[in-house]
């Protein structure tokens, strides 16, 4: 099956197409809710109701820009409602603007997954949706101050802070 | 030098994991259960249009028997004095 033949029949409520879209993109889109949300059961509650929309809205994908970041995008949205279900984000040190110090390290071990993981968990919420929003989605600071509702000097400095308790937690790991 | 955002970017898909197995069955649980939802909704519009096209029905009747009695009655009151008129 093709995307184009499964975006076509996911519109007549097709239940093979829609576990061939579920087979093919979950393993991304879990892991999309996995940074997002600390807990792994509140991923998994995001991972079911973004494909719930997925599948009965998907009368709202137009069909021009990629399926697989409309899917993307509709699982942050999940994922942000459910941190915001959970407990008000707070935005540590947003007053004041840290200064950016150019990196000078160099990652000297191979990383797995689970560590990788495990180092964007230890972000506190606000270091940590602003992380995955700029770095990881590729968002702009005037659209996360949209989306979360901050201002964009808050994102920026949320993310300076956040390249910050990055780099000291591999430094603690003894990686840099 | 990479910077270390690079680094988390460069690895991204490293962090790709298959979900629980049940997380598919729940989902197909509240899609059959929506499409379940949406059936009874579409029987019940069902049944209310069937319901009023049958109150429209009854009322077109009333109102054909209401015409036609009073069309009759009409003639009958007419006919005796018509009668009478003639007899003079």
């Amino acid at each position: 099956m093709t995307e184009t033949q499964a975006v076509r029949l996911l519109n007549e409520q097709d239940r093979s197409a829609q576990k061939w879209v579920y087979e093919r993109y979950s393993p991304l889109m879990f892991s999309v809710c996995r940074r997002y949300l600390s807990r792994r059961e509140d991923a998994e509650e995001a991972l079911v109701s973004g494909f719930y929309k997925v599948f009965t809205q998907i009368g709202s994908f137009g069909g021009l820009g990629s399926f697989e970041g409309w899917i993307r995008r509709i699982m942050v949205n999940e994922a942000l409602m459910m941190l915001r279900k959970n407990e008000p984000l707070s935005f540590p040190g947003e007053e004041k603007m840290p200064a950016d110090d150019p990196d000078h390290f160099s990652i000297e071990a191979e990383l797995s997954a689970r560590d990788i993981l495990e180092l964007i968990e230890k972000l506190p919420p606000g270091y940590r949706t602003v992380f995955n929003l700029y770095v990881l989605e590729g968002y702009k600071h005037h659209e996360i101050a949209e989306t979360l509702g901050v201002s964009i000097n808050t994102s920026k400095s949320q993310l300076i802070l956040a390249k910050e308790r990055l780099r000291q937690l591999l430094r603690d790991k003894g990686i840099v | 030098m990479p910077d270390i955002f690079d680094f988390f970017k460069e690895n991204e898909s490293k962090l790709q994991e298959q979900p629980p197995k049940q997380l598919w069955d729940k989902l197909e649980q509240k899609l059959e259960s929506d499409k379940r939802r949406k059936r009874r909704r579409n029987i019940r519009f069902l049944q209310l249009n069937a319901v009023a096209l049958m109150l429209l029905v009854l009322l077109f009747a009333a109102a054909l028997l209401w015409y036609f009695t009073r069309a009759h009655e009409k003639r009958s009151e007419i006919a005796p004095v018509y009668k009478t008129m003639n007899d003079e």
